[in-house]
């Protein structure tokens, strides 16, 4: 059966993706060494990954992709990202009462740690940061595992086809069509003829952005700052900051550190949801093209006021006085930094917290759902459904209220100056109801789904756990808050939400697009 | 004084005023015919109630429409804003009626509209002037209350202010369920000849008149044609719902008189025909507790969701096979039984957890494999409860609001969706999810094709070309994106309004209710609501009535007036 597309080129290039993933160990490796802790987790993980990859190159050892493959090559790298991602937490864990490790008592017991591990890793490289991992601390897993657990996000954050371009040649010769495919947002640019370039201008500016937080980071603590943000620490929350991962090795996330650290993680979270092909322009002295951008100056004026609503939510008392976060309630510098900081997390997809919002008053809840739904920039590293579709689909509403009174008129919609393409406006219109009606369809499907084991959801819960996995967000509310988990729900429910990372970090479209081809090819 | 068309009245308000004028002098004429109801009940109050209401809509309608008598004839841009003005202003008028008889109805003679049999131990009395009566009439003292029962009524939703309906003056009840009709008959109109263009989804009753510029000769013939199949399924559906209320044998049918029966079977005929809900009993269909009747009223709310152009042709050629030919009559087949099935499956295995919301005895009289009398009631509950969500009619035999978040959630997918369009159903309607569907379908089939590639997609029998697909694919999901957003935020704003009993899927089910005209509510509706929720609840009836679409188009006429 042919399916209408040619899988051993996609799955042969696979092969060579996944060899080169078992080299990324060599950091959660060198951690162990750092710690003393056992390196033999990490060496039996990179020979196992080694393995499979040079034997799933095999399968096609001179892979030639056209479109359809391309898609297909996209979809399924990032399932198989994900599961070798597990190899680590299945090994260190392995029949120990880590909720990731793997288990082999009962079939049970075994479907369950794999899908646990399963969600863990792709969590991790589809930068959501919802987490099952049950007690997060590096006295429970080892510093290297934890460490591998926020590497995940910080590959798969730039995109880990992004990456392959930059640095593979075999890769690269298709490497535009891939990257549409992967690209967060409706429309690749090119920003220099060759697209290797390009991928190597954009994990450039991603690794240059991380270098320098970290500095400023363990700079903090070298002046006395910020006490708990060691070495580990500041690598550790530099690999989920850019990426608008989520992920820490701290319980409390960032609540754990003093306001000085605050008050850095909340400009590098903006610049995460931010289209990096603009700090491209930003380097080249082109500043200007940044300032005209419609959807950063969207996305700036959406962070403006959105912050400005929760501070006052805050100051007027919408958070209860907990241990963490402090009080809030007509303190300005607190109300300002929570608000900043939850709203800088949550509306890019980051998921950090330094407060338990999961304990705030339902306006201040509602409006952080709302902050969920709007998105990163299309370019940057976060989730949702973008700023920039957003923005097309309120032009095209205003445009059918005008044609409707006047059918013979024709009028483009234009963006930052340049008419938005028909085609891509239906696309962006497709994409947004889909993406509506599969958090909706999703929502109704955990809520019966966790009543089927005796487990009552709230509507903000089903709701929040939905929109947080679809979004590649993280925490949701009620259990799901920042410190809670996701460890109670079935595994049916875990597998749907695997699923709802993994569309939504490839924006539903490539998936969609083989499905359907393959039907219809039969 | 302006001088005519020209100088500070420009021409298009002057189109808009003059037609919006002639609706309600139509209304004016309504409320007229029904001073004798009025009358023939011996309720000289409400007699002179709905006189001087009257006269008021006769008066500013007649000022419009005489002012701007020479106004040119009406195009299709002025359309859809004579459309969106005029149910506003129909709905604000037709709420005189309540409101006079309300102020102009002593305390006293209220009182004597409560029927002596009713059990009036657990009514509220409300205050009037100094003292207090237990009749409903009172809530139509408050303006807000008055003006939503009457949009509740024009755009067939059914969520009602009048908690005890019994408690009414009969002219009254008459005038409720008499706009659900008219209304009914107005929406039909409003989709088949005003939104009726290109890529709309809804498709014209005469083919060469839909792209006519002229609106009147349309709207006249359109008017003509559905009244007659409207007039002739009504008097069929009080025959059935007569014959139907007698042979229940319950109770409180037995307690009915010959004419009590025949005016409550007149008024379900004409509210359920029209899927408007408005109902002259205490609970809805749930006070009769008769299988029997609610069998009945099934089709009478499958009717009322076909597309009215589909019964036209099947009538007309005597053919019911054109009903299995229509797109939107299929799924509204298909939909309908699936839907029963999966809820039914889902209030069965809630029985346990919900205690109360289900009957435990069976209502019939020998045993069925597999149910218990209360695995039956939930079905016989979420049949009825389905078809009537589908269709927009909102009639309710259940008390719905004791019912798992996960069956509400299911049946505000019902009042999203809706029924066919081109009848008086609410919701984005079959069509355009369909619609929706196929082209993203659509669009991803493509994704590997040539920009330049031949490429056409069916919807039903029609073959479409890539623009007119297009186009309807833009429409379609505009205005479902538009109606998904308005839930959204008018559910959000009520969980923040209605009380600490309602959770979120209440709140949720309640917009999606008002919005999608059907009229089931969860418990949140009522004369105590908070002011705000129920002003926003106008607006969902509203817009939902109208699509959304000419709406905005309304409120971009009011801001930047017509032109481009």
């Amino acid at each position: 059966m042919s399916w209408g597309v040619n899988w051993k080129a996609s799955v042969g290039l696979l092969g060579v993706g996944i060899k080169y993933l078992a080299v990324t160990m060599l950091v959660p490796l060198v951690v162990a060494l750092v710690y003393g802790e056992d390196i033999w987790v990490f060496l039996v993980s990179m020979a196992l990954v080694a393995g499979v990859g040079v034997l799933v190159e095999r399968v096609d050892p001179d892979p030639d992709l056209g479109p359809r493959e391309a898609l297909l090559f996209v979809s399924l790298a990032w399932l198989a990202a994900a599961a070798i991602g597990t190899v680590p937490y299945l090994i260190a864990g392995y029949n120990t009462a880590s909720t990731v490790g793997l288990q082999t008592g009962s079939i049970g017991a075994l479907t369950e740690s794999v899908i646990n591990a399963l969600f863990e890793s792709m969590s991790g490289f589809t930068t959501t940061g919802a987490t099952v991992l049950g007690e997060i601390s590096t006295d429970r897993h080892s510093h290297a595992l934890m460490m591998w657990r926020q590497l995940t996000q910080w590959l798969g954050g730039m995109g880990i086809i992004v990456l392959m371009i930059a640095i593979l040649p075999e890769v690269a010769v298709n490497g535009a069509q891939l990257m549409e495919s992967e690209a967060p947002g409706p429309e690749l640019q090119k920003l220099t003829p060759k697209i290797a370039e390009t991928a190597r201008a954009l994990w450039l500016i991603y690794f240059g952005f991380t270098v320098v937080y970290i500095a400023i980071l363990y700079g903090l603590h070298v002046f006395g700052m910020a006490p708990n943000m060691d070495l580990y620490n500041a690598v550790a929350h530099g690999f989920t900051t850019l990426p608008t991962g989520g992920f820490s090795p701290e319980a409390d996330s960032i609540a754990a550190f003093s306001a000085a650290v605050q008050w850095v993680v909340i400009p590098f979270m903006v610049v995460a949801g931010v289209n990096f092909a603009l700090f491209w322009h930003v380097l080249r002295g082109e500043a200007e093209i940044m300032l005209k951008n419609a959807e950063f100056r969207a996305y700036a004026g959406a962070l403006a006021v959105v912050t400005a609503l929760l501070a006052v939510l805050l100051f007027r008392g919408a958070a209860p006085v907990i241990e963490l976060g402090g009080a809030t309630q007509g303190v300005t510098e607190n109300s300002l930094r929570q608000a900043a900081f939850q709203i800088g997390s949550l509306l890019n997809s980051t998921g950090y917290a330094t407060a338990d919002f999961a304990q705030w008053d339902t306006h201040a809840q509602i409006l952080l759902m709302f902050a969920m739904f709007i998105g990163g920039s299309a370019g940057s590293t976060g989730g949702g459904v973008k700023i920039v579709r957003w923005l097309i689909v309120g032009k095209a509403i205003r445009r059918e209220l005008f044609t409707s009174a006047h059918p013979d008129v024709v009028q483009p919609i234009r963006l930052s100056g340049s008419v938005v393409d028909e085609d891509a406006i239906r696309g962006i219109m497709s994409f947004t109801l889909l993406y509506v009606v599969l958090f909706a369809v999703s929502a109704v499907f955990l809520s019966l789904d966790a009543a089927r084991i005796g487990t009552q959801l709230t509507m903000l819960e089903s709701t929040s756990a939905s929109l947080a996995t679809i979004g590649n967000i993280g925490p949701g509310f009620g259990r799901l808050g920042p410190f809670g988990s996701y460890l109670f729900f079935p595994d049916t429910s875990k597998l749907l939400m695997i699923f709802l990372m993994w569309i939504g970090r490839l924006e539903i479209v490539p998936v969609l697009a083989v499905f359907i081809s393959a039907i219809d090819a039969r | 004084m302006a001088e005519r068309n020209g100088g500070r009245v420009p021409t298009d308000l002057a189109v808009i005023a003059r037609d919006i004028g002639s609706l309600l002098l139509m209304e004016a004429g309504l409320m007229t015919l029904s001073v004798l109801v009025a009358l023939g009940f011996r309720e000289f109050h409400a007699a002179l109630g709905f006189l001087v209401a009257g006269g008021v809509t006769a008066l500013a309608g007649g000022l419009a429409n005489r002012r701007f008598a020479d106004a040119p004839e009406p195009k299709m841009k002025h359309g859809m804003v004579i459309a969106a003005g005029g149910w506003l202003m129909v709905a604000v008028f037709g709420a005189l009626p309540l409101f006079f008889t309300a102020w102009l109805t002593p305390p006293a003679v209220m009182d004597a509209f409560v029927p002596a049999a009713a059990d009036t131990s657990s009514w509220e009395p409300i205050g009037v002037g100094g003292t207090a009566t237990l009749s409903s009439l009172a809530y139509f003292r408050d303006p807000l209350h008055a003006v939503f029962e009457s949009m509740s009524g024009w755009t067939g939703s059914g969520l009602t202010m009048a908690i005890h309906e019994p408690s009414l003056p009969r002219a009254v009840q008459w005038w409720r369920s008499f706009i659900q009709w008219v209304g009914g008959v107005g929406v039909i109109v409003l989709t088949v000849s005003i939104l009726s263009r290109p890529g709309s989804g809804s498709y014209a009753l005469y083919r060469s008149e839909a792209r006519e510029q002229k609106i009147h000769p349309s709207v006249v013939s359109t008017v003509r044609t559905v009244w007659k199949l409207v007039v002739g399924y009504t008097l069929l559906a009080f025959a059935t719902l007569f014959v139907a209320i007698r042979a229940s044998g319950s109770a409180y049918a037995e307690s009915l008189s010959l004419g009590e029966t025949a005016w409550q079977a007149l008024n379900h005929a004409m509210t359920g025909l029209t899927t408007g809900g408005f109902s002259v009993t205490d609970n809805s269909i749930a006070t009769y507790g008769s299988p029997l009747v609610e069998a009945a009223l099934l089709p009478i709310m499958i009717l009322g969701a076909i597309a009215f152009p589909v019964h036209y042709v099947v009538l007309r050629d005597r053919s019911p096979r054109e009903l299995a030919r229509d797109l939107q009559t299929r799924w509204l087949f298909a939909l309908l039984g699936a839907g029963v099935v999966v809820l039914s499956a889902q209030n069965v295995a809630s029985v346990p957890v919900v205690s109360g919301a289900f009957a435990t005895e069976s209502f019939l009289s020998f045993p069925v494999p597999l149910l218990d009398g209360a695995g039956l009631d939930a079905v016989r509950d979420s049949t009825f409860q389905w078809i009537s969500a589908m269709s927009a009619t909102g009639f309710q035999s259940a008390p719905i609001g004791d019912w798992v978040a996960g069956a509400k959630v299911m049946v505000v997918g019902a009042m999203v969706l809706g029924g066919a369009a081109g009848s008086t159903v609410g919701g984005i309607k079959i069509v355009r999810g369909y619609t929706v569907a196929r082209g993203i379908a659509w669009q991803f089939s493509r994704v590997f094709l040539p920009k330049s590639a031949v490429v056409t997609a069916r919807i039903g029998d029609r073959t479409l070309d890539r623009e007119t697909m297009e186009r309807e694919f833009g429409e379609a999901a505009i205005v479902t994106l538009l109606w998904l957003v308005a839930l959204v935020v008018g559910s959000l704003v009520l969980v923040n309004v209605a009380g600490p009993e309602f959770g979120y899927a209440d709140a949720l089910f309640e917009v999606a209710s008002a919005q999608g005209n059907v009229g089931l509510s969860s418990g949140i509706t009522g004369p105590s609501m908070s002011p705000l929720a129920e002003g926003m609840f106008v607006l969902n009836m509203w817009i939902g009535r109208l699509e959304i679409i000419p709406v905005l188009v309304f409120v971009r006429a009011v801001l930047y007036g017509l032109n481009p």
